[in-house]
C-alpha cells in the first residue's frame, strides 16, 4: 500500500522545540480541557448537576449530536461543509416511522442506507458538476426538508412498535446509555479505519490544498464522495437514534440541531477551513455543546441570558482549543 | 507513528477525567421506583414549569403564574422554555428526569401531541408527578398512569361557537361574515371551525361568504383579508378568527381598507387582542387564563406530593379534562388586561373547580 507523500504543513515549520511539544500536547487536549471547566462550572452553579444520573443522561442527549458532527467533520475536514444533515436526518426520522411498519427489523439498516444513498448523491454532485458544498448541501436542506414535510402530511408520525429502536433505549452495565455507546463505536470506527488507511492523509491533504494533494496523485474526488457518503449514513444513524427516544419521526425533528453540529465541530477544534481536526475533537466538541443546551437551563440560568451565554462560550471555546499553528489561514 | 503517544496520553487524560468524575458523584433519586405518593416535606418539592417560549406573552403569563403559585407554598419554580424545538424539550426533560426526581412537580406544556408520551414514560420511570395540559394523542391514557396525573386541556367547539355567537350580536344577528381559520392540520383548527358552524347553525341570518385559512398567521391574516375585502366589498360585516393573531392581521387589512364598521373576534387573549378591545375596534375574545394554567398544573402536583391528595382519588373524568374558558368583550376586558389569580383556585379540595367535563 503506497501512501501519497503529502505531509502536514506545521511540520516544515521552525525547529520543534520541548515547549513547543508540550505546548502542542496541551492543545491536543484543550477540547477535552474545555468539557471539564464546562461541567465544573455547571457544578459551582448547581451542585446537583453532577450526579451518575444526570451525566448519564447527558451522555444519552448527546449521542444524535455526536453521531452528526462527526460524520459533517469527515467533510469539513475535506475542505467542505455539509449543511443537510439535519435535515436529511428530520427526513430519516420520517422514512422510519413510514417503513417501519412494512420493513420492520431491516428499517434501521434500510434508512442508514438511504440516507448515505442520499449523501453520496450530494458528494457526486459537487465533484462532478464542480458545485461549492455550501450550495450543493444548502439545496439539500432545503430538498429534504420539503420532501420529509410532503411524505408525512406535514406532521409528526408516532412509532407505535418500539421493539426494533429498543436496544438503543438500553443501559451497558446499566450506567452508559446504549446510543452513546454506538455513538462512540461510530467515532472509534471511523477513526480507526481513516488511521489504518491511506484515507487520513488523503483526507488531510484534500483538506489543506486541494490542488497539491490532486498533484501528488490522492484521489481526492473519491475521497470527497466518500466523506459524504459517510456524513449521510450518520444522518441515518442519528435519526434512528432520535426516533428510539422520541417514539416519533417527524419532518422537524433533527432540524435544530444544525448548527450545534457545526458548532461541535468547530468548538472541537477542527479548522472550519479543513485539513486539521480529527472525530475524537468533534466528540468533545458535541459533549460541550450538549453540556450547554441542557446544562445552562436545568442549572436555573433564565432564558433570556442562557442565549447569551451560550454565544460566549462557544466562542470562547473555540478561542481554547482551534490550533492556530496548524491553521494558517482564518477565514 | 507520531500520534500514538500523544493519542494514549489524550485517552489516559480522558479516562482519568472520568474516573474523577464518577469518583465524587453518587446516585441521588431518579431511576428507581418511586416513594410512595405523599411523602413529601412541602420544603422538599421541586416545582418546575415548562413551556415553548418567554417571548410568547401568553406562555409567559403562564409562567407567571407558576411563580405565584410556587410563592404561595413558599418554593420557587424553575422556568424552563425550549424555542417550540421538540427535540430540545425532550431533552431538557429527560435531563431534569436524571436529577432528584422523588418530590418533583412538572407542569408541562407538550410542543405537539407527538411529544406527550415520551414525557409521560420518563415521569413515570423517575417518579415525578406530571400535568400536562393542550397537546396529547387521543389514544394516550391518562389512568394508565400513577404519575401522570392530569391532562388539562380546552374545549375549542365551545371557544368557537362563543366568539361566533359574540360574531353574530355584533352584527344585529344578520349580515355576511368571512372566516380565517388556522392551521387545518390541527385539532385547535378544526374544533375551533366546528363551534363557528354551530354558531351559524344557531343564527341563520348570519352568511358565511368565505372561508380561507390563514395558518394561525398575523401576517397570511392581513393577506388573505384584503383579498376578501376586495372581492366581498361591503357585503362583509364580521370577521371570525381562529385565533387572536389572525384577528389583529384581519384588523390591519380592515384599517388599510379604511374600515372601522367590521366586528373582529378571535381566540386566546393575546395582549394586542386586549388592548384592540379596550379601544373598541376588536369585539371579543376567549381566553383559557394562561396565569391559572401555570399555577394550576403545579398545584396538583404539590397536593399529591404532600400527600393531601391521593392519586386514586382522583376521579377518572378529573385525569383528562376541559377547564373553563371566558369570553372577553369590552364589558369585562378590564378584569383580564391584568390577570390576577385567586389564592383559593389552587387549593387542594378545589383543584378540579374549573372542570366543564371529562375530554371526550
Amino acid at each position: 500500500m503506497s501512501t501519497p507523500a503529502v505531509t502536514e504543513p506545521a511540520v516544515a515549520g521552525p525547529p520543534v522545540t520541548g515547549r513547543a511539544v508540550a505546548g502542542r500536547r496541551l492543545t491536543s487536549f484543550m477540547p477535552v480541557i474545555a468539557l471539564v471547566v464546562l461541567l465544573a462550572a455547571l457544578t459551582v452553579a448547581d451542585p446537583g448537576f453532577l450526579t451518575l444520573n444526570s451525566l448519564t443522561a447527558a451522555a444519552r442527549t448527546s449521542a444524535p449530536l455526536v453521531v452528526l458532527a462527526a460524520g459533517a467533520t469527515l467533510v469539513v475536514l475535506c475542505g467542505g461543509i455539509d449543511l443537510s444533515i439535519a435535515a436529511l436526518c428530520s427526513l430519516a426520522t420520517v422514512f422510519f416511522a413510514l417503513w417501519l411498519p412494512d420493513l420492520g427489523g431491516l428499517t434501521t439498516v434500510a434508512v442508514v442506507a438511504a440516507t448515505a444513498a442520499i449523501g453520496a448523491a450530494q458528494g457526486v454532485a459537487h465533484v462532478l458538476l464542480r458545485i461549492p458544498s455550501f450550495i450543493v448541501t444548502l439545496g439539500g436542506l432545503s430538498i429534504f426538508s420539503a420532501i420529509a414535510l410532503v411524505i408525512s402530511d406535514a406532521g409528526p408520525i408516532r412509532v407505535v412498535d418500539r421493539d426494533v429502536t429498543h436496544w438503543l433505549t438500553l443501559y451497558v452495565g446499566g450506567v452508559v446509555p446504549m446510543a452513546f455507546v454506538v455513538a462512540l463505536l461510530v467515532v472509534v470506527v471511523v477513526s480507526l479505519v481513516l488511521r489504518s488507511t491511506p484515507l487520513e492523509s488523503w483526507i488531510r491533504a484534500t483538506g489543506y490544498s486541494e490542488s497539491a494533494a490532486r498533484l501528488a496523485g490522492a484521489p481526492v474526488d473519491v475521497v470527497k464522495v466518500a466523506a459524504f457518503t459517510v456524513s449521510g449514513a450518520c444522518a441515518g444513524l442519528a435519526a434512528i437514534m432520535l426516533v428510539s427516544r422520541n417514539f416519533s419521526g417527524s419532518p422537524t425533528m433533527a432540524d435544530n440541531l444544525l448548527l450545534p453540529a457545526v458548532a461541535a465541530i468547530v468548538v472541537g477544534g477542527t479548522a472550519i477551513t479543513g485539513g486539521h481536526g480529527s472525530l475524537w475533537r468533534s466528540l468533545a466538541g458535541a459533549l460541550v455543546v450538549t453540556l450547554l443546551r441542557v446544562g445552562l437551563p436545568i442549572v436555573g440560568v433564565p432564558s433570556a441570558y442562557e442565549q447569551i451565554l451560550y454565544g460566549a462560550i462557544i466562542v470562547a471555546a473555540v478561542a481554547l482549543t482551534l490550533d492556530r499553528s496548524k491553521v494558517q489561514i482564518i477565514k | 507513528m507520531k500520534f500514538t503517544s500523544r493519542h494514549t496520553a489524550a485517552a489516559i487524560g480522558v479516562t482519568l477525567a472520568a474516573a474523577t468524575l464518577t469518583g465524587c458523584t453518587e446516585e441521588v433519586g431518579g431511576g428507581g421506583p418511586a416513594a410512595a405518593a405523599g411523602a413529601c416535606d412541602p420544603a422538599d418539592i421541586t416545582l418546575v414549569g415548562q413551556v415553548r417560549n418567554e417571548s410568547n406573552p401568553y406562555e409567559a403569563a403562564w409562567l407567571d403564574g407558576g411563580d405565584t403559585f410556587a410563592e404561595q407554598v413558599g418554593l420557587t419554580q424553575q422556568r424552563l422554555t425550549y424555542d417550540g424545538d421538540s427535540t430540545r424539550q425532550q431533552e431538557q426533560i429527560s435531563q431534569l428526569l436524571a436529577g432528584d426526581t422523588e418530590c418533583l412537580v412538572m407542569n408541562v406544556l407538550p410542543n405537539g401531541d407527538s411529544d406527550t408520551p415520551p414525557i409521560v414514560e420518563g415521569a413515570e420511570e423517575a417518579g415525578a408527578y406530571l400535568v400536562t395540559q393542550w397537546n396529547k394523542p387521543a389514544d394516550l391514557n391518562v389512568t394508565d398512569y400513577d404519575h401522570w396525573l392530569s391532562h388539562i386541556t380546552y374545549d375549542g367547539v365551545e371557544s368557537g361557537r362563543q366568539i361566533g355567537d359574540a360574531l353574530a350580536e355584533a352584527i344585529g344577528g344578520s349580515g355576511g361574515v368571512i372566516a380565517l381559520q388556522g392551521v387545518l392540520d390541527t385539532g385547535a383548527a378544526k374544533d375551533r371551525f366546528a363551534g363557528f358552524e354551530e354558531s351559524l347553525a344557531a343564527n341563520p341570518e348570519v352568511e358565511l361568504l368565505d372561508d380561507q385559512t390563514a395558518n394561525f398567521s398575523r401576517a397570511e391574516a392581513l393577506e388573505v383579508t384584503k383579498t376578501l375585502l376586495t372581492k366581498h366589498g361591503e357585503d362583509i360585516e364580521g370577521i371570525w378568527a381562529a385565533n387572536d393573531d389572525m384577528a389583529l392581521g384581519a384588523l390591519e387589512a380592515l384599517e388599510q381598507a379604511g374600515r372601522t364598521d367590521v366586528a373582529v373576534v378571535g381566540i386566546d387573549a393575546v395582549p394586542d387582542a386586549l388592548t384592540a378591545i379596550e379601544e373598541g375596534t376588536m369585539t371579543a375574545t376567549v381566553s383559557s387564563d394562561g396565569p391559572w394554567q401555570g399555577g394550576i398544573g403545579l398545584a396538583i402536583g404539590y397536593c399529591v406530593a404532600t400527600g393531601e391528595l391521593a392519586v386514586e382519588d382522583i376521579a377518572d373524568e378529573d385525569r383528562a379534562w376541559f377547564a373553563e374558558q371566558f369570553l372577553i368583550d369590552q364589558d369585562n376586558v378590564a378584569d383580564f388586561v391584568s390577570p390576577e389569580i385567586t389564592e383559593s383556585d389552587f387549593a387542594c379540595d378545589n383543584l378540579f373547580s374549573r372542570s366543564q367535563g371529562a375530554m371526550s
